[in-house]
């Protein structure tokens, strides 16, 4: 048990400074995030000057939820290498190594998230009172909770993700392809971006049922205030429970075709 | 003025033989291609969207109304649709090309580099799944606001496009050169500076704070991709310099990133690419 730990261990701390050693530009990503997350302030400042009226989610809860989306933007996007291994090819040395593929990505994921956890998130939090928002959540048990909701988020995060790599064996395309189309659906879909609720004709309604929702949204509406544990985070455990049932049996059929040319 | 004409023809000889190309790619296997052609379709959808249904839920976004934000969105979208259209396959990404020492490719060929690049990334086919759902967003936002477009409009709608797309590249030139002095861990700046435009690009500025907004102007550039041209040709803002702002700026930023490109180009003269080896292009 200690060894296996000792070896989860090893490839966060690995993946950790590879992430700043081999590519010392990470800054830049930085740069960008905190760019998002300004003009998205302003913008809901401007907005909901005229439209104080929207239910439930008053300004300084929305600002509250932009923020925390940005600086847990890494577990609500939950990415891992597994599509760029796919594309160089190095996906072939990892079925040679003694620990599962899923746990070899998730932990190297992990590492990353240490980075930008110390670097962005931390720094984004504390500076969130000089930005006008309150960084806190809205009562101690949003905050416990919060923190149940956001490993459950991970866990169908992680499950979208291999759906996906799964997909892109099973269409047979480019794992680039599929890594666009995941990118753009998830930041549309999970609310990570502009809230559910801040969308016309009912449509965050029908959003919410749907397992991007469980990734973002949830976690978020909880940590801003929303009581309605049960029901929320019976919806992430069901979108867990269902999704990594689909897609163990789906990447088990769909290992075995797996087709890499160049790499 | 002969050499001028020569290189003319040539450019456009070389974007027919690229478009083959683009078209012998795009059918050679209809699975891909459909996949292709949808990912990029919905990655252009998605990125306007957001913004989108905002104006509509908010009938509009500050002072601008909903067909406002929607021209705005369309004008972006074009923008770009644009720099796909001409600088696809890696060239608006150019750090990739020569982070991997793919630019011994192109500098092997008997012709001036500029017009390799700017031929090679000609994808008329490939471009049209971002650059027709901008078209049909300018056309019914025009049609919504009942804009009647004279020559004018039209020129100066066409000298901001310009405009917009020379300063995207730009931008994308200037940050992508840092690969000629970290090979590997640039290699990928230029898929963060076009992630940065093209998630930024869709929002209006106005009534943001000065600093903010500044520094969508400067350090990135996001403002002259939609914003300011949209102001300029919706008739918000009808001073003369709205109109020139956006070409100007291009101009400004163009000047930077050939400094600095030929001075990356001058290194790699001299070292050339560690990464090119016989196994493929990264070492």
């Amino acid at each position: 048990m200690s060894s296996k730990y000792q070896k989860f261990n090893k490839t966060v701390q690995l993946s950790a400074v590879a992430s700043i050693g081999e590519n010392p530009l990470f800054l830049i990503d930085y740069l960008m995030r905190l760019f998002r997350v300004l003009l998205l302030l302003s913008l809901w400042r401007i907005l909901l000057k005229n439209h104080p009226e929207i239910p439930g989610l008053p300004l300084s809860k929305l600002l509250t939820y932009t923020l925390i989306s940005e600086i847990f933007a890494q577990q609500i996007a939950c990415r891992t290498e597994l599509e760029t291994s796919f594309w160089n090819g190095s996906i072939t040395t990892r079925f040679l190594r003694p620990l599962n593929i899923f746990t070899q990505f998730t932990w190297e994921m992990l590492g990353t998230w240490t980075v930008g956890f110390c670097f962005f998130s931390l720094p984004l939090f504390l500076c969130g009172p000089l930005l006008g928002v309150n960084p806190f959540p809205s009562d101690i048990y949003c905050g416990g909770m919060f923190l149940v909701s956001i490993i459950l988020a991970v866990m169908v995060g992680l499950a979208i993700e291999y759906l996906f790599a799964a997909s892109a064996i099973w269409l047979g395309c480019h794992p680039y392809i599929i890594n666009r189309v995941r990118s753009a659906l998830g930041a549309l879909l999970s609310g990570a971006v502009i809230p559910l609720a801040l969308f016309p004709w009912g449509l965050g309604r029908f959003l919410s049922w749907l397992p991007f929702a469980a990734t973002g949204s949830i976690p978020l509406r909880i940590y801003t205030g929303d009581h309605d544990f049960l029901s929320l985070l019976s919806a992430q455990i069901f979108w867990a429970v269902l999704l990594w049932l689909f897609v163990n049996r789906f990447w088990e059929s769909q290992r075995e075709k797996m087709l890499l040319v160049g790499g | 003025m002969q050499i001028i004409i020569k290189n003319l023809f040539k450019l456009f000889r070389l974007w027919r033989v690229y478009a083959r190309m683009d078209l012998l790619l795009m059918t050679r296997d209809l699975k891909s291609i459909v996949l292709w052609y949808i990912s990029d379709g919905l990655l252009n959808i998605a990125s306007i969207t957001g913004v989108l249904l905002l104006a509509e839920r908010f009938s509009g976004i500050g002072s601008w109304s909903k067909y406002h934000v929607l021209f705005m969105l369309g004008y972006a979208s074009l923008i770009d649709g644009l720099l796909s259209l001409f600088f696809g396959y890696n060239v608006s990404c150019i750090s990739r090309r020569i982070g991997r020492g793919q630019l011994d490719h192109t500098l092997v060929q008997p012709q001036p580099l500029w017009l390799s690049l700017l031929t090679e990334g000609f994808s008329p086919f490939y471009a049209s799944s971002v650059l027709l759902p901008g078209i049909l967003l300018i056309w019914w936002s025009c049609f919504s606001l009942h804009l009647h477009p004279s020559a004018g409009w039209c020129l100066t709608l066409l000298t901001n496009m310009s405009a917009s797309v020379v300063l995207a590249i730009s931008f994308q030139f200037f940050w992508g050169s840092l690969a000629f002095w970290a090979p590997r861990s640039a290699e990928e700046i230029s898929s963060s500076t076009l992630q940065l435009l093209e998630q930024l690009k869709a929002f209006p500025l106005d009534g943001l704070n000065p600093i903010l907004v500044g520094s969508l102007l400067t350090v990135l550039p996001v403002g002259f991709l939609g914003w300011i041209p949209a102001r300029s040709l919706l008739g918000m803002d009808n001073s003369i310099w709205s109109a020139v702002f956006t070409p100007f700026a291009a101009v400004l930023m163009t000047l930077l990133s050939i400094l600095f490109f030929r001075k990356g180009l001058r290194r790699y003269a001299r070292t050339g690419s560690a990464r090119y080896s016989n196994f493929g292009h990264r070492g």
